[in-house]
């Protein structure tokens, strides 16, 4: 008899405890919230930029339309704290995340986290240099926008003055592709002389700052800067207008409600609409869909890019244009 | 009989000056410390080739298209009639753009010639458009066949560096062949690419980059390599 519950025992062991680990894992239980809706977590590389906070709200509030409760969660730029907003996520059951990436590479082994767990990620502006992870990608086409940028520059410069650029985060392929766009145009008139580089991490604070000690070394002769993104277009602005160097044409890159007013008012010279509601709303029925069985989805899917310059500045505002038949047809 | 005193610190020196010379061969040979290019260093062995990428696009890609291409005249009068519809029927506009983008064929006779382009008034009416003669910037025409899908590559910037190279093409292969013939009163037939933001604007003639021309009634007809 104790031979025979013996054999049981590690019989029973060897089936569960000593069996491999299931490879499907088991999904939280909890995938309805206290209100009874499913729910949608939406996770942002940070809020310390208000398209960055359009670009959540937007999705949360489509989401919402939608029929789900949606969570925004911060990642503070920072890709630990984004891991910890996946384990968050994943353990609370959430059905699906609308996710702007921290980091190009460092966001992937999130997303294969997610995936792993039945868990679909929706990326929205920010790429993942991975093909195989997220469910669906909507993207800027930053490069194609900043070479419109980059003729607009050109232009409005006549093709030849001094420059600076200040670049954004430099983990984020954004800020690769924004910058190789406007140089493929730019450095190709070499009348035009970018006399200084450097990071702002897509902060206009920091953009202020460095825009400051850019016009003590440069700032003689400077005529124009780029940056890579609006948040800092207007740190810039504010060193210049401090400066009293209105002369120096401020370019960025975005579409911020801020800066489209600022062209309005011929005050920055132009920016790159991104359309971060286009793409958020996107996503949430993206996602919408997949909760409701759908599996195919395009890996990458483009959104354009257009240049706002005081001329056409009137058909744009709302981080958007005026008349957009994506947006009401998403709405 | 022990060496003398004398010439034995000058063998010791020359153990070691031959061993020192020997060590610094072998450093020389196989170093313990390699320096390389930042752009060497980073470049791994299977690295995507741009330049080989916009060539295969060139002959796989737009070749083919190329014979596909709507009549310039269709496409302008189809897009002043309705552009959303024409978009669907003749374009493609890629992702979410609100960019359309065609490939169109026509002829016609060049009536303006300006340093970046030229102007044509195309047969079968329609008005006249532009041909560049400039610099080609963009994504335009790697996107106008819609051959390449944007998820083949895991990195969107190679596909950037790609765009580049196929520009750098037109200009090589179109523009560079058109722009020393291009005269008023000369025939010619291209195959370009057109894009359209919206509407066309009434005042001014549609922007198009040549991907293939041929210039006629000229002694030295041109052509550019055919894509």
């Amino acid at each position: 008899m104790n031979r025979r519950h013996t054999l049981a025992v590690l019989l029973i062991a060897l089936a569960t405890g000593c069996s491999k680990p299931a490879t499907v894992p088991v999904k939280p239980a909890a995938a309805v919230a206290a209100t009874g809706k499913p729910r949608v977590a939406v996770v942002i590389s940070t809020l310390n930029n208000p398209w960055f906070v359009v670009l959540g709200e937007t999705a949360k509030a489509r989401a919402e339309e939608l029929g789900y409760e949606a969570t925004i969660f911060d990642s503070q730029n920072d890709t630990a704290k984004e891991a910890s907003h996946f384990e968050n996520v994943l353990a609370g059951g959430y059905q699906a995340i609308l996710f702007n990436a921290t980091d190009s590479d460092g966001s992937i082994a999130n997303v294969r986290k997610a995936k792993a767990a039945g868990v679909p990620v929706f990326c929205i502006d920010r790429e993942i240099n991975a093909t195989d992870a997220a469910t669906s990608q909507i993207l800027s086409d930053n490069h194609g926008g900043c070479v419109a940028l980059g003729q607009h520059f050109v232009e409005a410069l006549g093709g030849k003055g001094a420059y600076v650029e200040i670049l954004g985060y430099l983990g984020d392929n954004n800020t690769h592709n924004r910058s190789q766009g406007f140089h493929e145009v730019v450095d190709a008139y070499p009348e035009l002389k970018m006399v200084a580089q450097q990071a702002a991490d897509f902060d206009r604070a920091k953009a202020l700052e460095v825009m400051e000690t850019l016009l003590q070394k440069h700032g003689d002769g400077l005529a124009a800067v780029f940056c890579g993104n609006d948040a800092m277009a207007m740190g810039a602005y504010q060193a210049l207008a401090a400066a009293g160097r209105t002369d120096v044409k401020v370019f960025g890159f975005d579409g911020a409600d801020e800066a489209v007013k600022l062209i309005a008012e011929k005050k920055i010279a132009a920016t790159g609409m991104q359309f971060p509601k286009t793409m958020a709303r996107q996503a949430a029925e993206y996602a919408d869909a997949w909760i409701k069985g759908k599996r195919d989805f395009p890996q990458k899917v483009p959104v354009a890019v257009e240049v706002v310059t005081p001329d056409n500045v009137t058909q744009y505002g709302d981080y958007g244009a005026k008349e957009d038949a994506r947006s009401s047809a998403t709405k | 009989m022990p060496a003398a005193p004398s010439s034995r610190p000058f063998v010791v020196w020359l153990v070691r000056a031959v061993a020192l010379a020997i060590l610094a061969g072998l450093v020389w040979q196989v170093p313990l410390v390699r320096f390389k290019r930042l752009d060497e260093a980073a470049a791994p062995a299977d690295a995507f080739d741009p330049k080989a990428f916009a060539e295969r696009f060139w002959t796989d890609d737009l070749g083919p298209a190329c014979g596909g291409a709507n009549d310039v005249a269709d496409v302008l009068a189809a897009v002043r009639r309705d552009p959303a519809a024409a978009c669907r029927a003749l374009g493609r506009s890629p992702g979410l753009s609100r960019t359309c983008l065609y490939l169109v064929r026509g002829s016609g006779t060049i009536a303006e010639v300006g340093p970046t382009a030229c102007r044509v008034t195309i047969a079968g009416g329609q008005g006249d458009v532009e041909l560049s003669m400039g610099l080609v910037f963009g994504t335009a025409i790697r996107d106008v066949t819609g051959t390449i899908d944007p998820a083949s590559r895991t990195d969107s910037r190679e596909l950037a560096a790609a765009a580049a190279e196929i520009n750098r093409l037109v200009q090589e292969r179109a523009i560079a062949p058109l722009k020393p013939v291009a005269a008023v009163g000369r025939a010619l037939e291209f195959v370009a690419c057109g894009q359209v933001q919206g509407t066309l604007p009434a005042d001014k003639p549609w922007k198009l980059i040549p991907v293939r021309i041929s210039v006629q009634n000229t002694p030295s007809a041109s052509e550019g390599t055919a894509p």
